[in-house]
Parts: structure tokens; C-alpha cells; sequence
């Protein structure tokens, strides 16, 4: 290679080296602010995906300029088009509803060259020096990747300590409760089952058929139930940690009490970890049995302690990108198709949630005595079940508030039937049956409404007064009647944990 | 070629294509089971055929392609369902004051239908499944039919209940 063509490739690498910035700042602004639940390893796809196009859009866009430095400010502005593609793409629609996708994109491409273009005859006419415009851009970008690392600094070193951090110590063996009963005990929580007013009042329809068979089976439903938390991972931790987090999702709200601003969101891996529901059931002799679709579909860490998890078999098993960095770059970016040609099977998740249902239809051969936790997340979005179970071939979307109440729908009379085959086969077990939050449609809901949630508890057919529980408080409730404990129950509403005021 | 004439013929030949490409994108990237959308010419009068059920109707407003899944069944004129009887087929129509479009599904073997009305002829197509895009549909309010054919001529129409609107929020239901 001559002097000449070598001096070419140091200028282009050069270039494109000040390109790479605008590339990885999407992927990586992204995992910064979600990196209390995402991991590093889900960053690589994306951040893969934008370079390769970044190379492709500098390749192109200088080969058309025949100018290194205009060819890399047009990939930097292809980079930001591509990555913040889904408000343009409707803006353009909203002008024009008939333009498309396959419009839009190759338009895109020409005005780009276009721009190119100009760029080069502007440095070569005119002597506009590029090459500060581009150092200006890449600085920038670079800036803002530090400036999203600082702030999430204080969550990566919390990561790294409790990765370190000894487990808890195992609660040492209580004694055996009077009577030396041990009913198996169930905890399924219904992801985002709105309660039976609040279905009321956002939808106008009530599940009457449910209502009739919770009253006519014994449990014990309370109408005005709320959680001190709206957010799942929140929620969870005050149920498996057996006490109110420690730390939590702390946001303000508007004045008609919406959400306005998330302030801070603390990962719960730890409390999950440490698992001190399950290990309480451990330490008095019972078998533990966890279902969780929070890892597999939802890509959130959830390492909880267990003797059995359900898994669906091998042949049924799938990839799902719910949850991930890939998935919310993705979707946002110009690259959006590329999910389609990528191998996710989109019916794992209705896989999981029938399987999961099936498990808790036949818990009666599991061991005894059991402790079985089950987390389905439905009717909580993606949007692939009918109203009568059938599975839908693409996921619903979350603007279409009916997607959510045909999953509403199906989740009602599915758990019916499970309870009710679960019931016939152990009638002394004890149900704890609840919601984590209500409906919140993307969280522009007023806090109050969204953290409502459904509960209902049977207890060996006995009375059990829950009304007005949080989902923590029921759980006191029952452990306090079946082993003695004496954990503070607190009657009527807790304030909101995470509001700042 | 000069650089200026190469410029023309390339902006009329994007032009032609950002004028087709709603018709031309979906066709390209249908999947193997999956139809297209033709426009056909405005349906003649023809008698009713029945009886016929849509079974599963599935609509994706929100989605790039907004495929339409549609499965159901038709049963030819009573003269065709004999043994000896010639070929027939289905279509769906859909059809506003402005336009008129047609989607070719794919047959499906019904017995439990054949069994039922007795239909003995083995050639008459009597269920149909379909998934295609709508978005060439221009805007406008449809009604879809299923037109039962014998070759390329239409022996009979059943007008299903639903009425669809296509505009800038979708395809979807009325």
C-alpha cells in the first residue's frame, strides 16, 4: 500500500473513529439508565448492530462525498435519524398517514447522500473545516456517555458489593406450630390484575363469573386493597423479603396525581437473592416451588432460592427480548425489522403463562407440605391471549386499551379453573391470590389507581378478614394464623413509599 | 451517461417506486403462507351464497404491515356440491365506494362442514384461511364479502356483518 493510500485509511479510520461516539451512545444511554435491572451482556447486540451501521453509513456516505470528514458527519446525522427513528417516522405519518415505513427510509438514504453531498462542496468551495464540526459532534457524544456512566456509577458499585456481599444467614429452625399443622400454602400473583372497581371504572365491566366463584368457594376478597409500591420489582421485594423495602422506586407526581418524575430506581436483585419467604417455608420442613416468568420472558434477574422451579420442557423453551437493551433500542431505531428476522419466539410468553397455570392445576401430586410461589405476568402486557384463551398471532398493541382487557378476561376464568382443580385436590391448603399493581397503561394512570391491587385469600375455607390489606400485610395475616408469628399487620391504607414530596 | 441523465432516471424511477411501494413493499416481503392484495374490478350482482361463518378474525392496526388474519368457510351453490361438479374456489372481497380489492386464501379441507351440508363433491373448496397486509387499501369504509368462483368466473357472494375502516389509525374494525 503507497504512502498516499495509507495516509487515506489513517484519515478515514480517523474519522470514523469520531463517529463511533454517536454510534454507541444510544445503546449505551439505554443500559445506563436501566442498569439496575439490565445486564452489561445485553448491551453487546446493539451496540454490535449500530457500529457495523455506522461503518456501513460512513462507507457510503464518503464514497458519495468523496470527503472523509463530510461522509462522518453525514453518518453521524444518519446514526441519530436511525436511532430516534419512531417520532420522525410519526411525524411524517401524522402529515401524510399514507407514507410509510419503505418511503421514509430510502428518502432518508437520498437526503443523506444529499447532505454529504453539500458537505463536501462546502469544505472544498467555501473552506468550511469539517473536521472541527466533527470533533465538536464527537466530543459531545463522548461527553454524554461519561456524563450517563457518572450517574450511574452509584447503582454499578451497589451491583458490585452485592455481588460480593455473604448470603444471609439461614433463620434458625422455629419450633413446629401447635398441632404440628403444615396446610400447603399457595402465592400466586396475577402481574398487573387490575381489581374488580378499577376494571369497573376504566373499562365499565366487572368479572361477575370470577367474583361468584371466589365467594362461592370461600376466599376472602377484599375490594379496596392497595400497595405502598406500583412497581413490580418493588412490590416483590416487600413480599419475599417479608418487610417493606429497604430501598425503593422514588418519583414525584403532578398536581392531579400522575406520575411526573422517576427520582431514583434501586435494583431489588439482593432481597430476591436473600429469598426470605422461601426460606422461612424451608426452615419449618416445607418443599419450595417457584414459577417466575420475570427471568426467562422479562429478562429481570430474579435468583430466587428454591427446591423446584417450573420450567416449561425443552422443546417449548424459547428467547424472548422483552426487558432488553436490544429491544428498547431496537424499537425506537429505524432498525425495528430487524427483531422480526432476529430467532424470538413470541409465544414462549403464552407458553409460560399456560404452562404455569397447568403446574398449579396439578400442585395436588407436588410434595408435601409445599410452599408454592408463582408469578404469572398476565394479564401485564405482551398482549397475546384472547378472551378465551386463544393465542393471538401478533402481540396487541399498547395503544389499544381493549388488548389488555381480553387478557383481563382470559386471566380470570383461566385461574378459576386452575384454583378450582387445586382446591378439589387440597381443600385444608391455604391461597394467597393477589395482584402487584392495577392497569396503568404505560404509567399515565393517577398513582393512587395504579398501585389498587386484587386480593383474595383462602384459608382452609376459614374467615379471614383481609379487607383493606396490602399484599405484605395479607401475607403477615396468614403466616401470623397458620405458624404464630407475630408480624405487625397494619390495617387500611400505607402511604406510597417511593413518593417524594 | 451523463451524470445529469443518470440523475433523471434515477429520481423517476424513485419516484415510481415511492408511488407502488405500498403495494409492491408488502408483496415482497409476504411470508410463503401468506397472500396478497390485489385490486379487482367492482363485483357484479350475484346471488347469496350460504351459509358461511368467519371463524377467527384477527386485526394489527399498530404494527408496520398490519397483517390481517382472517379463517373461515363457504359452501358453494347447492348445484356444485354434487359429485361431478367442477372446481370451485373463494376470494375475499372488500369493497368501498372507491375501491374494490381481492385476496385469494388459501383452501382448507373442512370435513366436518362437508359432513354436515352433505357437500360430496371433493373438489368444492369450503373453508379458507388468509393473512395478508391491507395497507394499499385506500382510505375509505369496506365491507368484505366471500365470493365462491369456478374458475375466473363468480358464482355467489356472502356479505359478512363486519364494516372496516382504513385510515391513518389503521386497518381495523368500524
Amino acid at each position: 500500500m503507497n504512502a498516499t493510500w495509507r495516509r487515506r485509511a489513517q484519515a478515514g479510520l480517523k474519522e470514523f473513529a469520531c463517529v463511533l461516539p454517536v454510534a454507541w451512545y444510544p445503546a449505551l444511554f439505554v443500559y445506563f439508565r436501566n442498569c439496575a435491572e439490565a445486564s452489561f451482556a445485553q448491551v453487546w447486540f446493539p451496540l454490535g448492530l449500530f457500529t457495523a451501521a455506522a461503518a456501513a453509513f460512513f462507507l457510503a456516505f464518503a464514497g458519495v462525498a468523496r470527503h472523509a470528514a463530510a461522509g462522518g458527519l453525514a453518518a453521524m446525522a444518519a446514526l441519530l435519524l436511525a436511532a430516534f427513528w419512531r417520532p420522525v417516522e410519526q411525524f411524517a405519518r401524522d402529515l401524510c398517514w399514507t407514507v410509510r415505513y419503505w418511503h421514509l427510509v430510502p428518502l432518508a438514504l437520498v437526503g443523506l447522500g444529499l447532505l454529504a453531498a453539500a458537505l463536501s462542496w462546502a469544505a472544498r468551495r467555501r473552506g468550511v473545516r469539517l473536521e472541527r464540526v466533527r470533533t465538536v459532534f464527537a466530543a459531545l457524544f463522548a461527553g454524554l456517555i461519561v456524563f450517563n456512566f457518572v450517574r450511574a456509577a452509584p447503582v454499578l458499585a451497589d451491583q458490585m458489593r452485592d455481588a460480593l456481599r455473604v448470603a444471609a444467614a439461614v433463620p434458625e429452625s422455629p419450633p413446629t406450630p401447635a398441632g404440628g399443622e403444615m396446610p400447603n400454602v399457595y402465592f400466586i400473583v396475577l402481574d398487573e390484575y387490575a381489581p374488580f372497581d378499577q376494571l369497573e371504572k376504566y373499562y365499565g365491566v366487572r368479572p361477575v363469573e370470577f367474583e361468584a366463584f371466589l365467594r362461592e368457594r370461600g376466599f376472602n376478597v377484599s375490594a379496596t386493597s392497595r400497595n405502598p409500591a406500583f412497581y413490580t420489582a418493588d412490590v416483590l421485594a416487600g413480599l419475599i423479603g417479608m418487610a417493606p423495602p429497604e430501598k425503593v422506586t422514588r418519583f414525584t407526581v403532578t398536581a392531579d396525581r400522575r406520575l411526573d418524575k422517576l427520582v431514583d430506581c434501586p435494583s431489588q436483585e439482593t432481597v430476591i437473592r436473600e429469598s426470605r419467604l422461601m426460606e422461612f417455608f424451608k426452615a419449618r420442613g416445607y418443599v419450595v416451588y417457584v414459577a417466575s416468568m420475570l427471568g426467562d420472558i422479562f429478562n429481570v434477574p430474579t435468583p430466587l432460592r428454591a427446591d423446584e422451579w417450573f420450567v416449561l420442557p425443552h422443546d417449548q423453551r424459547g428467547i424472548s427480548l422483552e426487558n432488553t437493551v436490544a429491544a428498547a433500542v431496537l424499537e425506537r431505531s429505524a432498525f425495528e425489522p430487524l427483531r422480526y428476522l432476529l430467532p424470538v419466539d413470541v409465544h414462549f410468553y403464552n407458553r409460560m403463562v399456560e404452562g404455569i397455570f397447568r403446574w398449579i392445576e396439578e400442585a395436588g401430586t407436588l410434595k408435601s407440605p409445599r410452599f408454592l410461589w408463582a408469578h404469572v405476568t398476565c394479564p401485564h402486557g405482551p398482549y397475546l391471549f384472547e378472551a378465551d384463551g386463544r393465542w393471538r398471532h401478533e402481540p396487541g398493541g399498547n395503544d389499544d386499551p381493549g388488548h389488555y382487557l381480553e387478557q383481563h378476561r382470559y386471566v380470570s376464568w383461566r385461574v378459576a379453573r386452575a384454583l378450582d382443580a387445586l382446591l378439589a385436590q387440597d381443600p385444608g391448603g391455604v391461597v394467597l391470590l393477589m395482584s402487584d399493581h392495577s392497569i396503568r397503561r404505560n404509567f399515565r394512570l393517577p398513582v393512587d389507581d395504579m398501585a389498587r391491587i386484587f386480593m383474595a385469600v383462602y384459608c382452609r375455607g376459614e374467615k379471614l378478614d383481609v379487607e383493606g390489606l396490602s399484599g405484605l400485610d395479607a401475607e403477615w395475616l396468614v403466616l401470623n394464623r397458620l405458624f404464630g408469628t407475630e408480624f405487625p399487620v397494619v390495617r387500611g391504607p400505607r402511604p406510597l413509599a417511593g413518593e417524594v414530596p | 451517461m451523463s451524470r445529469r441523465a443518470a440523475g433523471l432516471v434515477f429520481a423517476l424511477a424513485f419516484g415510481v417506486y415511492l408511488w407502488n411501494a405500498n403495494e409492491w413493499v408488502p408483496r415482497w416481503l409476504k411470508a410463503p403462507d401468506e397472500q396478497s392484495l390485489r385490486k379487482a374490478a367492482p363485483l357484479a350482482d350475484l346471488p347469496a351464497a350460504e351459509p358461511f361463518a368467519i371463524d377467527d378474525l384477527e386485526l394489527n392496526p399498530g404494527t408496520r404491515l398490519q397483517k390481517v388474519f382472517l379463517l373461515g368457510w363457504i359452501l358453494p351453490p347447492p348445484a356444485w356440491r354434487e359429485p361431478g361438479a367442477g372446481a370451485t374456489s373463494c376470494e375475499i372481497v372488500f369493497q368501498s365506494r372507491r375501491a374494490e380489492y381481492r385476496v385469494a386464501p388459501e383452501a382448507q379441507e373442512r370435513k366436518d362442514i362437508r359432513d354436515i351440508f352433505g357437500v360430496e363433491n371433493p373438489a368444492a373448496a369450503t373453508g379458507f384461511r388468509a393473512r395478508f397486509s391491507p395497507v394499499a387499501m385506500k382510505k375509505g369504509y369496506y365491507r368484505m364479502g366471500v365470493v365462491v368462483r369456478a374458475g375466473t368466473n363468480d358464482l355467489a357472494v356472502a356479505w359478512a356483518s363486519h364494516v372496516f375502516i382504513q385510515d391513518r389509525h389503521g386497518f381495523r374494525i368500524r
